[in-house]
């Protein structure tokens, strides 16, 4: 199956056995996997693991480590640069971006605020803003598209 | 000599710092009362008091002392954050004839005020940084900033817990960043109010804890070193610091000891340095409070810090004469965020949650708890205590991948991936500076969990449903 992290999409395999994983930018890692009552023998060694439904995704946890996976739709890349999301939920406090401007890599797009503490929200590469989604005092979600780029 | 008699403890906080001081006044045999704001009905802090009464919010301050008299309180323990700080709780437990559980409203309304407490600490003789005065405006801050040079500090005058502060370093940055300082403080301390200050680095934050009792003793219990930070917020504590020997620890103790005194201090309270590696140090500011990272001294004194704090507030005379750190203990502050996606918070539910054995444990999470952008995003801590700082940061490691938060991102796997840095294991670490920490990488255990079958192995793995075939449940690409 394909499997979105961090956006970027995974082909992961399980035939048997042998657990496959091969990430969009390097060579498959491949092991012998053995599951175990709440374990996972890899030849990394033996973990206790966990995992729970979240909504459309999976977190699964080993080590330490906690993820949450999705699966790809079909056809996507992993996440496109044409949307400008917010990072995480709060309110816009200012919104920089303007539709038709240019915008260069790194460029504050607007700024959201959480925790009492404010976030730029900067420019993923450099294009021209196709319309700005959000206004100051907008409450926004994580994931939320704040900015379109052309 | 006992000042008062001291038979209920209201703690006006909620979360892992509530749970904490509630832990202690129960085992010191009192009965105890807590506060909870509407969506804390039933969380874990809540419950962990014999009574626990609803408030509008953590802030109200007539709501809180209703809550004391409800419960009978004859003291109150502010704990950290919210109200901790802020002068008017000591002078209205004073009014309402309720012990504080703190230094007095003069003395925390002089430290409190980050550019008051400057101003004591010269005339105590302790080393500030080079600075301004109060800055009446922006343009004035400007001022300020170009005459002294870049790079500056900008703090706001009421500031505290990283709010209202920016390092600005270009010249073209001035002006926003001011500005947003000044948003920042307003919203969070309704004062507007800044000061600049020169820049020092590079830099450690070392920091005393202080701690007096109403005889005129004042303590100092050694150094924590927290110099790891993001956003001016702490991420791993530590005592004693690397930095610090015998010698420079009796120095900033004096100084730290010289500057409670000035300030009439009384009761627990830290003293926050900037440490140069020449062995120069300068006043930062004071926290008139309990710190989050006490528990790193409590590790290597052997001590209770909020039984000591209770003892000082019925008017006990401090017996505790502190040796030498014993060990070294680190702290892990486990936040809601992203510290792969530059530290940003992170909201959700908590959907499964396990702790590691063997160290302390600080937390008020449960299983189906939301975490909101609400409150800090600060989830737990972890302390672990060891012969040596090596000892401590392989018991802090194993206790960090026995640690499963599932349902919102945390910062755990960085922190895993930030203590076997060789900068983290050097302890060669400044203010301003993260050691640069590998990108996340999933081991192949967590890829095998997400496919795994639900149930046991012993079956033929194909013929089980895994988590992702549920159908019904959510849709494919959703």
């Amino acid at each position: 199956m394909r499997v979105l992290w961090r956006g970027k999409v995974y082909e992961v395999r399980l035939e048997g056995r042998r657990l496959s994983v091969t990430p969009p930018d390097g060579p498959p890692r491949t092991a012998e996997v053995t599951f175990g009552e709440g374990t996972v023998t890899t030849p990394e060694g033996t973990f206790a693991v966990r995992s729970a439904r979240d909504r459309g995704a999976v977190w699964a946890w080993a080590a330490g480590v906690a993820a949450r996976l999705q699966i790809a739709a079909p056809g996507s890349a992993g996440t496109g640069a044409d949307e400008v999301r917010s990072p995480m939920t709060g309110q816009v406090v200012s919104v920089v971006a303007k539709a038709g401007e240019k915008e260069t890599a790194g460029h504050a797009l607007a700024v959201v605020a959480a925790m009492k503490m404010e976030f730029r929200i900067e420019s993923p590469r450099d294009g021209v803003v196709k319309a700005v989604d959000c206004a100051p005092g907008d409450r926004v979600e994580l994931g939320a598209t704040v900015v379109r780029l052309q | 000599m006992s000042g008062r008699a001291l038979k209920t403890l209201l703690v006006a906080n909620r979360g892992e710092a509530a749970v904490r001081v509630l832990r202690t006044a129960r085992a010191m045999g009192l009965r105890t009362a807590v506060i909870f704001a509407g969506a804390d009905r039933g969380a874990p802090h809540a419950e962990a008091a014999d009574e626990a009464h609803e408030v509008p919010s953590y802030l109200d301050l007539p709501a809180i002392l209703a809550a004391a008299k409800a419960a009978k309180a004859d003291a109150i323990h502010p704990g950290w954050g919210f109200l901790s700080q802020n002068p008017r709780f000591p002078e209205a437990c004073d009014a309402a004839g309720i012990a504080f559980v703190g230094p007095p409203a003069a003395a925390m309304r002089r430290m409190g005020d980050k550019h008051a407490a400057r101003e004591t600490a010269i005339s105590a003789g302790v080393p500030v940084v080079p600075g301004s005065g109060l800055v009446a405006d922006e343009a004035a801050a400007l001022a300020a900033a170009r005459r002294i040079g870049l790079p500056v500090m900008v703090k706001a005058a009421g500031g505290g817990g990283g709010k209202g502060l920016r390092r600005i370093a270009r010249e073209e940055d001035l002006a926003a960043g001011i500005a947003a300082a000044r948003r920042e403080a307003d919203a969070a301390f309704g004062d507007g109010r800044l000061f600049v200050e020169k820049l020092v680095a590079p830099a450690r934050h070392v920091e005393i804890q202080v701690l007096g009792d109403a005889h005129g003793t004042v303590l100092s219990l050694g150094e924590r070193d927290c110099t790891l930070q993001r956003r001016f917020q702490k991420i791993v504590e530590e005592a004693p610091s690397p930095a610090v020997d015998a010698g420079l620890r009796a120095r900033m103790g004096d100084a730290a000891v010289r500057l409670a005194r000035a300030a009439g201090y009384v009761n627990a309270g830290t003293v926050e340095f900037l440490l140069q590696p020449d062995g120069t140090f300068y006043f930062m500011e004071m926290n008139t409070r309990l710190q989050v990272e006490h528990p790193v001294t409590e590790a290597v004194l052997g001590i209770d810090l909020v039984r000591l704090q209770l003892e000082v507030a019925r008017g006990d005379a401090l017996a505790l004469r502190p040796g030498p750190p014993r060990g070294h203990a680190l702290e892990a502050r486990i936040y809601a965020e992203d510290p792969d996606a530059g530290f940003l918070p992170m909201s959700g539910r908590v959907l499964s949650a396990a702790w590691p054995e063997g160290v302390r444990v600080e937390h008020a999470v449960r299983d189906g708890m939301v975490v909101t952008p609400d409150f800090d995003p600060m989830l737990a801590k972890i302390v672990a205590h060891g012969s040596d700082r090596e000892e401590a940061r392989r018991r802090l490691v194993d206790a960090l991948r026995a640690t499963a938060l599932l349902g919102v991102q945390t910062n755990v796997s960085w922190l895993l991936r930030l203590l076997e840095t060789r900068a983290f294991r050097d302890g060669d670490l400044a203010v301003g500076t993260i050691p640069e920490v590998p990108p996340e990488e999933l081991p192949l255990a967590v890829w095998a969990a997400a496919v795994a079958p639900r149930c046991n192995a012993s079956a033929e793995l194909t013929r089980y449903t895994t988590l992702w075939e549920r159908p019904g449940r959510w849709r494919i690409g959703e």
